[in-house]
């Protein structure tokens, strides 16, 4: 309190820019998460005043409980660990084959125009359709679920880079055969920069995927994993669990989608400043 | 550099793009190959820096045989319509790029890169755009940055595909001048295409006038406007 008397001016310019940036921050939170907030006080309250069942939407301190629960007991740790091995091993694998894949089939036109019909109607096959088939070939085990994850997100990536790659303006690369560079160093230094934000829009695509993938495939044939804890939730009744558990997943997809954005960002700061 | 064309056809499939032409430019010439789309003038334009090969005829450098050379081993600086700049780099890794696509053994230290840049940025009379993008720069800046990257490798001639076709009135006409300024300093044979008339009046020590892949007129412009070699330089150049 003395302090503030001591030294007033210092004090009452600094309040006014402060109140005044806090509040336009305020504003564009509200504008943001506004509707959100809404709706989910909304469930709070119709679900405490009986508006809406409870029993089929528990209200959300109940949700959240469990959620809390369920991370702090450790009781969700095994089928967490299992869920992000599986997409990510297929994940990873998709990358792996699908990048250079769509790298290489890009810059060969005959291959790419061969290959792109087969292409096409895979990608229109569901995975999921195919599912039965992999179980078929691989198990009911591990290998079928990664396998099926990694169908479906392939197709996404090798596309998003081979397309990447043909829009790639065949006049840079004329204009780097002026200067005399060599194939690789025009691949390396052209081609694979200006096709790196197409080959995210595939990432991320397949990100979503992958995570689509993997709760259908354990609702199927698991006895662990999210997927299979929302469904086995359901078979219980318990409500708050399932609930927590598809929080934990979107969660996960978010994580997953802001990971790759700011990837995309440190990588290409040149198609940020032109937006 | 001293160019002589011999004699130059070419087909592309069935269809003449050029038929038999034949020119000299002299050494340290501002020339203007002017003409209507589909004039031959970009095709004779690409075949003299060697992106495109002849059907018939031969290019002579400085009395050589050039016609077989590659792009490279012709060291032609290339201005394209476009201007093709590297959208991923900054505007020095562009002009640089000559220089850094080099194989290891021929390529320039890098305070030696460095310092060339600097000094083409300040040619092109914008020393402190280097950091930035080519998103972040107007066309005509654009248009010179690409001027910058193509003197880079001091190239033997320079090549330009409708330098100023992308710009609006009043740039293009500070770029004309932006052009002869340069062509002055370094005294490089220097060759663009052109669609436009006056463009190609104002800037051009010869004027090369082309029509249906021939060359219709080739002439000071003066003499051109006074004196019309045939009914179609007539029309075109609306003398």
């Amino acid at each position: 309190m003395t302090f503030q008397t001591i030294d007033p001016p210092l004090r009452l310019p600094a309040l006014p820019v402060l109140s005044s940036r806090a509040g336009a921050l305020a504003r564009a939170g509200l504008k943001r998460f506004g509707l959100l907030g809404g709706f989910l006080l909304f469930w709070q309250v119709a679900a405490t005043n009986g508006w809406i069942n409870p029993t089929i939407f528990p209200p959300l301190d109940t949700i959240i409980a469990a959620l809390w629960n369920s991370l702090t007991s450790g009781a969700y740790m095994d089928d967490i660990a299992i869920s992000l091995q599986r997409a990510g091993l297929a994940y990873g694998a998709a990358i792996l084959l699908g990048i250079p894949l769509g790298l290489f089939m890009g810059q060969i036109k005959p291959l790419e125009q061969a290959l792109d019909p087969i292409l096409q109607f895979f990608r229109q096959t569901s995975a999921l359709a195919l599912y039965p088939v992999f179980i078929l070939l691989l198990g009911l085990g591990e290998a079928s679920k990664v396998f099926v994850i990694f169908w479906a997100t392939l197709f996404p990536i090798l596309l998003a880079t081979i397309g990447g790659v043909k829009e790639v303006d065949r006049k840079l690369v004329e204009m780097a055969q002026t200067f005399g560079a060599a194939r690789l160093t025009i691949f390396r230094r052209i081609i694979l920069p200006a096709s790196v934000p197409a080959i995210f829009v595939g990432l991320r695509l397949s990100a979503t995927t992958a995570l689509l993938l993997l709760i259908a495939a354990e609702m199927i044939g698991a006895n662990k994993g999210l997927g299979f804890q929302v469904m086995n939730a359901q078979y219980n009744f318990q409500i708050p669990q399932m609930f927590a558990a598809i929080i934990l997943l979107a969660l996960f997809g978010l994580a997953a989608n802001a990971l790759l954005v700011a990837l995309q960002r440190r990588l290409c700061r040149w198609s940020e400043l032109a937006r | 550099m001293h160019i002589q064309i011999d004699e130059i056809s070419k087909q592309f499939g069935t269809t003449a793009a050029l038929t038999p032409v034949s020119l000299s430019i002299p050494s340290g010439a501002l020339v203007a190959l002017l003409g209507p789309s589909g004039s031959g003038k970009t095709t004779l334009l690409r075949i003299l820096g060697g992106l495109e090969f002849p059907s018939s005829g031969r290019v002579r450098f400085d009395g050589q045989d050039a016609t077989n050379l590659t792009v490279q081993q012709r060291r032609a600086g290339f201005v394209f319509q476009s201007y093709a700049l590297f959208r991923h780099m900054t505007v020095f890794d562009n002009i640089a790029y000559g220089l850094t696509a080099r194989p290891r053994a021929s390529r320039p230290q890098k305070a030696e890169i460095a310092r060339r840049v600097t000094k083409l940025l300040e040619l092109i009379q914008l020393p402190d755009i280097g950091g930035r993008f080519p998103s972040q720069l107007s066309g005509g800046q654009r248009q010179r940055v690409a001027l910058a990257r193509a003197l880079a490798i001091e190239p033997r001639m320079l090549l330009l595909d409708e330098p100023f076709g992308a710009l609006d009135a009043k740039v293009r006409k500070e770029l004309r001048q932006g052009l002869r300024d340069i062509h002055d300093e370094t005294g490089l044979t220097t060759i663009f295409v052109t669609h436009d008339q006056d463009e190609a009046m104002e800037l051009a020590d010869l004027v090369v006038v082309m029509s249906m892949g021939r060359i219709e007129q080739i002439g000071k412009p003066a003499d051109i406007r006074a004196r019309p070699a045939t009914a179609f330089v007539r029309e075109f150049i609306g003398a």
